[in-house]
Parts: structure tokens; sequence; C-alpha cells
């Protein structure tokens, strides 16, 4: 597996973790990363049956072509703890935890899989972790949750459980989470790390879906949680930089060549400043148009940051 | 382990199996299956191969099952023999 | 029943330490002991300010024994004010000195710092009191299996 924090989490499909059917897709959905679900999905008398299966699926899944994420019950019930000891022997990508509230419970995962990666004998870090923000708490400690743990490679924010928290109604138009969307993008921004938008559960509304996804690509997001298949195409879609912004990123590229060869750091393109953050924003469109394959191109890093 | 009571795992779902299991002096595999004809000798050689595994030596086993795989029969089978020994 | 693990001791020299700016805490303490022969002492008060603060805390959860998965190490650049140094010198197994030393230190805003100290560098003062103190039987230093550092030890328990 390529370096986990770089690697691309447009679309994070939830599969339930009791249901076979669903489990047995997993290698066939196009999508880039799987969250199979010990939790919500799953009804209280079934989370020992789950937990079975869903090991048991993921020791069989050996040449895996997307992540796979577990998200267990919280730690604070009665079932995170055995969730973990069932699934980790069969080597998943990383677990997702849901009611990261504070820092403390993140890190307590984070010495439990400590635990567990020197009991499998593997590499101390190998198990990554994607704390779920979905409560008011969650939202304001999410600064500190973003940089609690070198596993943590993304927030992951949920609006089902936030918006009961706060007590008030999820609706299409999602205004009423303007304020938690930013601030946990903060906070991922701010670590480096990447962040992940909640479910949008009415999956026959692909209209106001695709709004919702062109929303939170704007506001930052690099993904979204799915609960459905069809949804991944439309993230896909949504994410991929468009022909006409592919093409004005090798104009920047072609310009800042042509400045540097006349030894000046800007220069201006159809009446347009190209400075170093604009160039980024180049780089950053072609890396991520060449690895959705929708286009070929050379690009080397010295041409982005500029011979030291 | 040891089939204590009377159990049972798995859903009536597709590609799934429900496991009922009850204690008995030896050990019986009874098989329903959607697949009967093709995979009924690989149904049953799973299951004894995975109560082998769980050392379950005795007890009655009746399975009805609708095209699950190799996995989801063991895990089964395991939740159901755990769940007769918690009682 | 269970008694309690104690030695007792007897105080001996008193000293005032005074450690340059730019001076590593540790080493000049350790330096300290070697040139005066203090074997044991405790560091009765500390105060002045700091730079290149490295300290340990334990993460929530840590079972024992404390390995470095367990802790998060910062390096703190600062400067601070040193509010408080505690802990001891007591010599390791080899004979050689050796301290196991805690730090307080604050922030511009107050906000106040702590955990196992590594080491830290003098900003721009640093005064020390110590206390040197004589103990019979042997007290020695020795790697903690549980917590990970190097703590001192008093012989058997029912010596």
């Amino acid at each position: 597996m390529s370096d986990p924090t770089l690697s691309l989490r447009r679309s994070l499909l939830y599969v339930p973790g009791n249901m076979p059917s669903m489990l047995q897709n997993i290698p066939v959905f196009n999508c880039d990363t799987v969250f199979i679900d010990l939790e919500d999905a799953v009804p209280l008398n079934e989370k020992d049956a789950a937990r079975s299966l869903v090991s048991k699926f993921v020791a069989s899944y050996k040449n895996r072509n997307k992540e796979v994420f577990i998200r267990i019950n919280a730690l604070d019930t009665e079932w995170g703890y055995d969730d973990l000891l069932s699934v980790l022997p069969s080597l998943p990508d990383g677990i997702r935890l849901p009611k990261a509230d504070t820092p403390e419970i993140v890190e307590r995962l984070d010495t439990m899989l400590t635990e567990m990666e020197e009991t499998l004998g593997l590499e101390i870090g190998t198990f990554k972790i994607i704390p779920s923000i979905e409560s008011a708490m969650g939202v304001i400690n999410s600064i500190k949750i973003a940089r609690c743990s070198s596993r943590v490679i993304a927030l992951a924010f949920g609006a089902e459980d936030f918006t009961a928290d706060m007590e008030i109604e999820r609706t299409k138009k999602g205004a009423e989470l303007f304020s938690a969307r930013t601030r946990v993008l903060w906070a991922a921004k701010a670590a480096g790390i990447q962040a992940v938008d909640t479910i949008f559960a009415d999956v026959g509304d692909m209209d106001s879906f695709r709004t919702e996804v062109e929303l939170v690509k704007r506001l930052g997001f690099t993904g979204k949680s799915l609960v459905n298949p069809r949804q991944v195409d439309v993230v896909h879609e949504v994410f991929a930089p468009k022909p006409e912004e592919i093409e004005y990123a090798k104009q920047v590229i072609e310009a800042i060549i042509r400045a540097r060869e006349m030894g000046t750091g800007v220069i201006a393109l159809n009446g347009k400043m190209i400075d170093a953050p604009v160039v980024k924003r180049a780089a950053r469109v072609i890396k991520t148009a060449v690895s959705q394959g929708l286009l070929d191109y050379e690009l080397d890093d010295e041409v982005i940051y500029g011979a030291k | 382990m040891e089939i204590q009571s009377k159990a049972r795992a798995g859903t009536m779902q597709s590609s799934d199996v429900v496991v009922f299991v009850e204690p008995a002096d030896q050990l019986t595999i009874e098989i329903e299956s959607t697949v009967l004809k093709q995979f009924e000798h690989l149904i049953r050689q799973r299951i004894e191969q995975q109560l082998a595994t769980l050392e379950v030596t005795r007890g009655l086993i009746r399975v009805s099952d609708r095209g699950a795989l190799d996995y989801a029969i063991d895990a089964r089978i395991e939740t159901a023999v755990r769940r007769s020994m918690e009682g | 029943m269970d008694n309690a693990w104690y030695k007792e001791c007897s105080t001996g020299r008193r000293f005032l330490l005074k450690i340059s700016p730019g001076e590593k805490l540790v080493e000049k303490l350790l330096n300290f002991a070697e040139e005066t022969g203090v074997k044991n002492a405790v560091i009765s008060s500390a105060i002045g300010s700091v730079t290149g603060v490295r300290i340990r805390g334990i993460k929530a959860g840590a079972k024992l024994p404390i390995t470095a998965p367990r802790m998060n190490i910062y390096e703190l650049d600062g400067p601070f004010e040193m509010l408080d140094l505690e802990g001891n010198i007591v010599p390791n197994d080899k004979g050689e000195s050796d301290c196991h030393l805690h730090i307080l230190i604050s922030k511009s805003t107050g906000e106040v710092l702590g955990g196992h100290l590594f080491d830290a560098r003098v900003f721009a003062s640093c005064e020390i009191m110590i206390e040197e103190f004589f103990v019979t039987g042997v007290v020695e230093r020795h790697q903690s299996k549980s917590g990970g550092i190097s703590t001192f030890y008093l012989g058997d328990k029912d010596e």
C-alpha cells in the first residue's frame, strides 16, 4: 500500500457488517475506501455475529483493490474492545472510531492498537485511525483530536449524530452544518490530514446529493462518506478536476517554467498574476488528474517549488 | 468448545446461512440449501472442518443455506457454538 | 503485613548551584555531583528559565511497561519560565552519578506544562538549591521494568 497519508480517499462507502451479500461485493465496488460497519448498521443482539463474520471476511480478502476500515462500536460500550480483538488480526487498514469527542478517547485507541501490533508482531503504527467528529464536544475538540496521534490520517464529520446531539434537524440544504463543517476542516488542514464529510442518507435524491458534494468539495473536504454504491460515481465526477481546470493548470505550469528561465518567480498569464500559491494549486490539479487517469503528464517537483 | 444449549446464528438473507445447534451425543449435520445438489458435499466438508477447528465433537447441527461462501459458513458456525455456550 | 519500602537518610551538605545560559541542565547537575563527590542528593528548590525542553507524557489508556509507543515525547522550544524542578541524584548500578527529574514550565500566558524531563537548556538563569543526603546500605538506580525509565532501588524490600 502506498503511503496511507497520501492515498486518495474521495469515496468512503459504508458496508453493513452483518450482511454477507454486501460484504462479498466489496471487491467489485469502485470506491476508494470501505467502512465495514459493526456499529449502527448492526443490531445489539447481532454484535457478536457481525464481529466474527467481518473478521473472517477481511481475512479472506487478500489482494485488496481498496482500503478497508472498520467502524467498531465506541470504546465505552461493551462491544468496542472485543470488536478490536476480533477484527485486527485480519489486518484491516484501520479503524473508524465513533464518538471521538476528546483527544484522550483517540489516544486510548492508539495505545490499544500499539498493544495489538506488538502481539501480532506488526510494525508500530500499522493501523490507522479515522475519528468520527459527531457531537458538539467533538467539533470543539477537533483541533486537538486531529493532532493527538500519528495514526490519525483524516477527520470524518458525522452529521446524523451531530444534529441529534445539537437537537436540531438534519436538512438537505445543510445550512445547520456549516459552522461545524468549517471547524472540522480547519482542524484537519492545520494538522495536515484529510477531511471526510458526512453521509447523505436519501439515496433516491441524487440531485440534492450532487449539490451537497459540490458544496463540500468547494469548502475543502477531500472525500465523503457514502451509504450506497450508486453515490460513488457522483463523488468521483465532482472531485475530478474539470477539463478546463486541467487545461488552465498546464498553462500555469508552462508559464512558471518560462518565468524561471527568465529568472523571475512570477509571471502574468492572460492578465492574471501567477505566483507560488497559484502554481501549487495547479500542481495539485495535475497530480489529481494524473492519478485519476485523466491526464498523462510528467511533473517534476523542481518546477513547483523552484530550485533551491 | 462444547455445544451446551440450543442456539442459532445467521440470517435468511441471500449469501447467508442460518445455523441451529443443540446438544446431542454424537455429531450429526443436516443441510438444507438452495444449492444443495451442486454443493452439499462442499458445505458439509466446510462445516466439519470448522467444527474440528472449534474442537466440537458432538451435537446436532441444522443448517439452512442460501449460497453462503466459506467465510460466512465458518463465522455462523462459530457464533452459533459460542452462543450455545453462553446459555 | 505489607510494610513500607523505605530507607532512613541523614542530611549532608547543602549547595547553591548556578547554571549559565546555554548550558544543559542534566549535564551540569551530573558534573556538579562528580566534582563535589555528592553521591545522593535531592533538589530542594530550582527556578529560572529554560529552552529546548524535552519531556515525556504518558498516553491515556497506556498499560505497563511504559514503552516508547505508550508515551508522547515533546520537544518544546520555548523559552519558558522554569517554575520548579523536582527529583533526585542517585548513582546508577555502575556507580556513575545519575538523576531522575520532573520539570514544571510556564508559557507567557501562564499556562503550565510539565513531565518527566529528558533534557533542557538554560535560557537566562537557573538557580538550584541541592541537599546532599547519606543513607545506610545500598541505594542504586536501576532501569525500571515498569516505568520504562531509571528509578532508584532501595535494596530488597524486607532487608
